[in-house]
């Protein structure tokens, strides 16, 4: 019996640890994969402290953590003796309130919570960024006070009432004998409930998730969306420092704690006791400065004088200085130097329409594309654009002008056009099997076939098969469509957005549909993955386009922006990163020839001709494809 | 006397931060479960679309079920390992379990997908020995995996905090009332670990039914659990009134789920002193 | 009250290297109320372990109807203990605990039913049944342990301080208790007590441990009037205790003086340690007494005074109704059956002098005492 409880306590351990510890050798791997280590490198390390938008998220995350853990304690504190000093009934009342984010999952805390700021902020206040800072702040507070409260309260009902009253015998007021005795006997309660705060706070996800707005990001978010795309291992860099970091606190914090356990069984000396005053006293002065130091950081970058330009991109969308390419953000802040940029990504165009919808962010910039912006614009979720700010307009091509999205060019400025085809890798697939959309119903790939997740596409990809019309508003061929897509759905492997690259890369998945500068950036890492469109079948052709939405604070930056990427120069740079077409004339000329003359690029005239866009559908059609979709992924 | 009167208005703070943060955000869901989403006007829809959800909110219950089972099944012989060492070695173990919690989630979630991947570590390890790859990733048992490897400590810390605290006196008077081995656990230790043993499987099943992230990166078309609909209406699908109707579904689902597992417990809760 | 019933042979325990019992030799027989006694850590909590099963001597053999039991689990030992602060099971209600152990051996129903409220009645808690076990005071508590260890009718009770943790006055009762349960059930009681007026007043037999051994066996009376050691002369009520020498039988000389006792057996000139219990002086008029002293101190203690008598240097602790003021010179005559003569042992010289005398006597390190293992 003891041997088998041993036994299974060593086995949880190395189940425990052995994520931890593909995350750490990750961290020594000169190849981006965690599954197969290349060779040893510092490499990584180096990358993490050269990468300032990193550190800056972590220090986001210890801000937050550490403001939150602190007032909620404080808080938390006071309230546990107020509610301790009730009578049963309200003392019951109280506890069941704080028993709700308790009990309640985080998933509904957290949209609970950004319900109401965007209800009150943005619909009753009128605030664009009810999203920010201070509901996060707020969030976390709320979410660590039940800790407090819940470790504190025992200590108050274990502590000998008689000690108070003692103090106040000896000449105490009730505040003067709360800090004299009672704090030192719930202290064990107020660190412990502290600490559980502060972990919870800091590794925060969900709640995080659906509160976070655009002015400010706590690292577990920003590496949500990290992993929804190739990671850059300097994240298990990071990792690494961070295990270590808390592994060393840990021990130490034990090892303390066992010395002053021992001393308190042998008499304690005076010096012993001088020690532990001063050190009690050093700790609480690096606790004091830690927060001065945060407020002030947080002060110094509130105060900072630069415009904030937020620009929100589809994942892996813009050269960003890897691989030799141009970075187009830093080169823009060079040119600008009033303006900073806050970049973050969407996976797809119903991810971005749902964060403008739901509210409570301001966002500047957006690159959807034309059946979406036609969407917005029914909507009224976009600002017309003013030209006289965009000289460079003129360098657009005629061919993306005047497109149905936008007939009046009122509202968007093209950024670059591209297919949707199928990219497989040939060292599974043989090429007999490669001949149109019908490959991704082909049983003998059975779940390695990757799909869509996104309503339109995956829905496109149905009509073109069937030779619907991708625009249909006719619910029987969209259910004819829904009806594909569920005899393709034991196939599939996984639907999915910017996870393509990981599952094509890595030739875990071998099919997947998905656009064609994408799958040129894969070929670029697995040279076994091929792409094509379909021979005898329609492919859809898109625009993506700038736009700035109505939530915008800053639509002069915007169209600085959206006049720089007009630039040849800059939009070839931006193409020679993402593979795209590039809608401005003379880009080409900038672009790597082989680029510029790939066929998956710009593909001949005839194969174009069998291109088509989709367009605008009503909210409601949209709503039901939606639906029927839901259903397809349900199973 | 003074003293009580006054301490108490320390709570109203409290109360109000709670009322205005916890349970007005929750009117707030409930607001926007009972409007249409493009004209903002009143409507039942919402409620009646949650029909075809019941399915995947079964599913996630039993999931979320079966996860804190094993959990309990895992974490129960693991706890009871650790109470029974010295004291400083206790420390020590515990030290090991909560380590874990304070890392990131999702990085460590992460990890077991490059593990379970069917060109991950451990296929390659089998290819190695010359084994057949096996399916892992995509599979029920993949986010079965994740949810007990993500949740098990938070098993382990409640049911480790209540067995140590079982008097061994207790032990030795059943042994001395003829009790044997087993007899001892089924009618001392496990009764008296009642408490710690409900709260472990509540905050396991809690995280588990809600999740929405262990089910997008280690489940495949067919694990789309309750979570996923719901991050999915919210971040994607542009339905945030059917979100909220539905997160209204799984917050009753799981307090009715907790409520009976304290009322089941509650009997042999009563006694106990903790 | 012949039968034996528990043999206890050459027993030894040791606890990482440290000796706790050494060489215990012991037979308990059926019907007996058998006391060990001894101070805190002198091996009496780990030698009743042992007879209940708890722990396994290092080396030597427990016997029980003179059959070997080392081995056997408490479980299978018709045995049952009232444990040190009674370890009720707070999952489990008064009658339940009480039948714990009938359900674990199977009984019907009706026997259960019958044996707990047969019992309830025997320890006078009829009404509790539903009771929870947090409910309840200490003596109640104390009454519960009791009942679910007799319950099972075992042929032996070990109780292990079971009325430490009561105050005086419920001691009291629960002491007359107790021995009434035992005459009227007719069950073996090996009973654990750092206390001697408990012990003497409740036990048939007495065993005095120290430092893992015993040092005495006996009758109370026994006990009482012929301690063998200054140790148990001086655990056993309060003794003087002198340097003395057995001239030949019957006559010892202490103080310059020669005395009668009534003690024989000893070699010639053998050096002896001399107990003179302090109820038994009596004073005399100074001109009498055999010797001649000065009191120090008096301290009123209800039925007597407890007076301290210097004796060229020595003091004696003297209990008497007869009070005399200090400064008083008094005299004092020694009967020989007032006189008892021990051989030397390794306590000689340790007890038995009162010149650091405090009224407090020793009850303040007794109080710490229930901490045993």
């Amino acid at each position: 019996m003891k041997k088998a409880n041993k036994l299974i306590t060593v086995l949880i351990f190395i189940f425990l640890y052995i994520p931890m510890a593909v995350l750490i050798i990750g961290s020594f791997n000169t190849g981006k994969s965690l599954s197969h280590f290349e060779g040893f490198t510092l490499q990584q390390y180096a990358e993490l402290f050269s990468d300032k938008d990193l550190l800056a998220l972590l220090g986001n995350s210890l801000l937050i953590s550490i403001l939150a853990t602190t007032i909620a304690t404080a808080f938390g504190t006071f309230a546990a003796v107020g509610i301790h000093n009730l009578k049963p009934k309200m003392r019951k009342a109280v506890m069941s309130l704080t028993n709700i984010p308790m009990t309640n999952p985080d998933i509904v805390t957290g949209i609970s919570l950004s319900l109401l700021f965007v209800f009150v902020g943005t619909g009753m206040l009128g605030n664009k960024q009810s999203l920010n800072f201070w509901t996060l702040l707020i969030a976390h507070i709320t979410f660590s006070l039940p800790y407090v409260i819940l470790n504190v309260m025992p200590k108050l009902q274990q502590m000998n009432p008689a000690l108070q009253d003692a103090a106040m015998d000896l000449g105490c007021t009730p505040l003067h004998s709360f800090f004299k005795v009672t704090i030192h006997e719930i202290m064990p309660g107020i660190v412990s409930g502290a600490i559980m705060a502060f972990t919870m706070s800091l590794d925060d996800f969900v709640i995080s998730y659906f509160v976070t707005g655009s002015d400010f990001v706590t690292l577990p978010v920003k590496i949500y969306s990290f992993t929804r795309k190739p990671i850059h291992p300097k994240v298990y860099a990071m990792f690494t420092l961070l295990f270590t970091l808390i592994f060393v606190l840990m021990v130490t914090m034990n090892l303390l704690q066992l010395r002053s356990d021992k001393r308190r069984h042998t008499r304690r000396t005076k010096a012993e006791s001088r020690t532990m005053r001063i050190f009690k006293r050093v700790g609480a002065i690096a606790c004091v400065m830690i927060l001065l130091l945060g407020t002030v950081f947080l002060f110094v970058t509130t105060r900072n004088n630069k415009i904030t330009l937020n620009i929100m991109n589809w994942g892996q969308n813009i050269a960003d200085g890897s691989d030799d390419t141009l970075d187009i953000i830093a080169a823009f802040e060079a040119k600008y130097p009033h303006i900073q940029v806050n970049y973050s990504e969407y996976a797809s165009n119903e991810e971005l329409y749902s964060k403008l919808s739901n509210g409570g962010l301001v966002v500047d910039l957006i690159i959807p594309s034309d059946y979406m912006i036609a969407r917005m614009i029914n909507e009224d979720m976009l600002l017309p654009l003013n030209f006289s700010n965009i000289p460079d307009y003129k360098n657009v091509a005629e061919t993306y002008k005047n497109q149905a999205y936008d007939p009046e060019n009122k509202y968007s400025v093209p950024y670059t056009w591209g297919t949707v085809g199928i990219i497989y890798n040939s060292k599974y697939v043989s090429e007999e099997d490669v001949t149109g959309w019908e490959l991704l119903w082909n049983e003998k790939y059975a779940k390695k076939i990757l799909m869509f997740d996104n309503s339109r596409d995956a829905f496109g990809v149905a009509a073109y098969k069937l030779g619907i019309d991708v625009n249909t508003t006719d619910k029987e061929e969209l259910q004819r469509c829904a009806d594909e897509l569920k005899k393709q759905q034991p196939l599939v492997q996984q639907y999915v957005m910017d996870q393509v690259y990981d599952k094509m890369i890595e030739g875990n998945a071998w099919i997947a549909p998905y656009y064609a500068g994408d799958a040129m950036m894969m070929m670029e890492e697995n040279p076994d993955l091929r792409f094509y469109l379909p021979e005898n079948q329609n492919f859809n052709l898109f625009i993506d386009a700038m736009c700035i939405p109505t939530c915008s604070e800053q639509p002069e930056a915007a169209e600085l922006f959206i006049n720089f990427m007009c630039d040849p120069e800059i939009s070839g740079a931006n193409m020679d990163y993402i593979c795209y077409g590039s809608p401005i004339t003379g880009a080409t000329e900038y672009m790597d020839e082989y680029l510029a003359e790939s066929e998956i690029i710009y593909p001949p005239e005839e194969v174009l001709s069998r291109g088509r866009s989709y367009s605008f559908l009503p909210g409601d059609i949209t709503r039901f494809v939606e639906k029927l979709f839901m259903k397809v992924r349900l199973g | 006397m003074m003293k009580k009167n006054k301490s108490i208005l320390l709570s109203i703070p409290y109360a109000i931060w709670m009322l205005v943060f916890t349970l007005i955000p929750l009117g707030v869901v409930a607001y926007y479960a009972l409007t249409d989403p493009s004209t903002g006007e009143f409507t039942l829809q919402n409620i009646r679309d949650l029909g075809m959800f019941l399915p995947t909110l079964g599913i996630s219950a039993a999931y979320a079920f079966v996860s804190a089972l094993i959990c309990l099944l895992l974490g129960y012989p693991m706890a009871y390992y650790i109470a029974h060492r010295t004291p400083v070695m206790q420390k020590i173990l515990y030290m090991l379990v909560m380590l874990p919690m304070c890392m990131s989630f999702l990085l460590r979630t992460l990890a077991w997908v490059g593990l379970l991947e069917s060109n991950g570590i451990l296929n390659s390890l089998l290819g190695a020995l010359h084994l057949k790859p096996i399916t892992m990733i995509g599979t029920p048992g993949a986010v079965i995996l994740g949810m007990v490897y993500n949740y098990l400590p938070y098993m382990i810390l409640p049911l480790y905090a209540i067995i140590v605290k079982i008097d061994p006196r207790l032990i030795e008077a059943a042994e001395d009332l003829g009790c044997s081995g087993t007899q001892v656990f089924s009618k001392v230790i496990l009764p008296l670990s009642m408490p710690g043993i409900l709260s472990g499987i509540t905050m396991v099943f809690v995280p588990a039914v809600s999740t929405f992230y262990i089910s997008q990166k280690l489940g495949g078309t067919d694990t789309m659990l309750i979570g996923d609909i719901i991050e999915r209406l919210f971040k994607s699908a542009g339905n945030p009134n059917l979100g909220a109707a539905l997160s209204l579904v799984l917050m009753l689902v799981v307090f009715i789920c907790t409520g009976v597992m304290n009322r089941f417990g509650g009997e042999e809760e009563g006694g106990v002193v903790v | 009250m012949s039968k034996e019933l528990i043999r206890l042979q050459d027993l030894t325990m040791e606890f990482d290297g440290e000796r706790i019992l050494d060489g215990i030799n012991l037979y308990i027989n059926d019907h007996e109320f058998l006391t060990l006694l001894g101070p805190s850590g002198c091996g009496k909590t780990t030698t009743l372990r042992i007879i209940g099963g708890f722990l396994t001597p290092t080396s030597g053999d427990v016997l029980f109807d003179g059959q070997r039991t080392n081995e056997v689990p408490p479980y299978k030992r018709q045995v049952n203990t009232v444990f040190q602060r009674y370890a009720l099971f707070p999952h489990l209600d008064v009658y339940d605990n009480i039948a714990f152990g009938l359900r674990v051996a199977k009984l019907s129903k009706a026997e259960i039913q019958e044996r707990v409220t047969e019992m309830l009645a025997i320890v006078g808690l009829k009404g509790y049944e539903h009771r929870r076990i947090d409910a309840l005071s200490g003596g109640q508590q104390q009454r519960v342990a009791i009942a679910r260890a007799l319950v099972n009718r075992p042929k032996v009770l070990l109780l292990d301080e079971p009325l430490a943790a009561l105050d005086l006055r419920l001691r009291k009762d629960m002491q007359n208790e107790l021995k009434r349960i035992q005459q009227t059930l007719g069950i073996t009681f090996i009973y654990v007590t750092h206390d001697q007026e408990e012990a003497l007043s409740m036990s048939d037999t007495v065993v005095v441990m120290d430092k893992g051994r015993i040092q005495q066996i006996g009758k109370p009376e026994d006990i009482y009037n012929e301690p063998r050691n200054a140790f148990v002369a001086d655990f056993i009520g309060e003794s003087n205790i002198l340097d003395g020498v057995m001239l030949e039988d019957y006559k010892v000389r202490f103080f310059g003086r020669t005395f009668k006792c009534l003690d024989a057996g000893f070699q010639y000139n053998e050096p002896v340690d001399v107990v003179i219990r302090p109820e038994d002086i009596d004073f005399v008029p100074v001109e009498e007494g055999h010797l001649v002293g000065t009191v120090t101190s008096v301290t009123f203690k209800g039925l007597n005074y407890d007076i301290i008598v210097d004796f060229r240097g020595f003091k004696w602790l003297i209990q008497t109704t007869d009070h005399q003021p200090v400064g008083a010179k008094v005299g004092i005559r020694l009967n020989p059956e007032d006189i008892h003569v021990m051989k030397k042992s390794e306590y000689s010289g340790m007890f038995g002098d009162y010149s650091s005398y405090s009224a407090e006597y020793d009850e303040l390190t007794e109080d710490a005492d229930d901490e045993e293992e």
